[in-house]
């Protein structure tokens, strides 16, 4: 009954067999997925910062499949607004090509993309609405 | 007709098992080596598995012997199906009620020798014993050393922060 015993905190040695045991488990890229693919979304977020080995294959699962633009849009900087019908003083300063590191480490992760529009969209100036 | 053919796998501790052919070649693993080599009455040896484990997993594949074999190659796209797909059947449940070693060895084990739907039982399991946990939780329950810095943990946590209340 090995395995068990951990719980108690003073079985150090069985403890650490099956460190290396979950380890070995959660070392191997492959099956560290297979596990976080059938972990829910605030499990996986969890996951991602329990150590550097989980963070990797962790986020991959949880970007795979996004609901919205908001989490990737909420990783760049609040540079202000620019509105082609508003003045450009909303602006607080340029993108520059930093900014999209973080961005960019994020969105390659993502596979699928729903997206809701909750709006009309002829309301957009950008469409033109039909006749 | 002649009793049903057998084979004789060898555990990584020299340990023997003589089971049906049916039931050993619920590993592709094996399946395959079978296919290669062609029936012989040489043990099979399996080094990566150790006789106790070995057991275990041939417990699991004589109970399915008879199911239908899973597609030769998973389409990546099989990933939705099997995420939707996390009930674990009774008798899996069951079987799987094992102490965190013994599931991490099947797990191991199920990999080496491609057996593909002990796998599944045996991640969705470690992702049960996960699920709603938070990471220092995690942490003590697999004794895993926190190699970040509060730093770098704080700003994935950030980025992360719109999973975390569903």
């Amino acid at each position: 009954m090995t395995g068990q015993s951990e719980y108690q905190g003073g079985q150090i040695h069985h403890g650490g067999e099956l460190f290396e045991k979950a380890a070995s488990v959660f070392s191997i890229p492959e099956l560290a997925s297979m596990v976080f693919a059938f972990a829910d979304q605030a499990t996986l977020a969890a996951c991602a910062v329990v150590c550097p080995l989980w963070k990797e294959p962790a986020l991959d699962e949880l970007w795979k499949h996004l609901d919205s633009v908001l989490p990737l849009t909420e990783l760049l900087p609040d540079v202000g607004t620019l509105s082609l019908s508003e003045e450009v003083d909303d602006l607080v300063r340029l993108m520059r090509s930093v900014d999209w590191t973080k961005f960019r480490s994020y969105a390659q992760r993502v596979r699928n993309l729903n997206v809701e529009p909750s709006y009309d969209p002829y309301e957009s100036s950008f469409i033109p609405r039909g006749p | 007709m002649s009793a049903a053919p057998q084979v004789t796998l060898e555990s990584s501790d020299g340990e023997k098992f003589k089971v049906d052919k049916e039931v050993a070649e619920r590993s592709v693993l094996i399946k395959n080596m079978i296919e290669d080599v062609g029936e012989s009455d040489n043990p099979i040896p399996l080094p990566n598995v150790n006789a106790s484990v070995l057991k275990k997993v041939l417990e699991y594949c004589e109970h399915h012997r008879g199911d239908p074999l899973p597609a030769a190659d998973a389409d990546p796209s099989n990933d939705d199906n099997r995420k939707r797909a996390t009930e674990i059947s009774d008798w899996d449940q069951k079987f799987i009620q094992v102490d965190q070693e013994m599931l991490f060895e099947i797990i191991l084990a199920a990999n080496y020798m491609d057996i593909k739907p002990l796998l599944d039982v045996g991640c969705k399991t470690v992702a049960n014993m996960i699920k709603g946990k938070t990471p220092e939780e995690i942490r003590k329950l697999f004794n895993i050393v926190n190699d970040f810095t509060p730093e770098e943990e704080a700003q994935i946590k950030k980025e992360n922060e719109w999973a975390e209340d569903r």
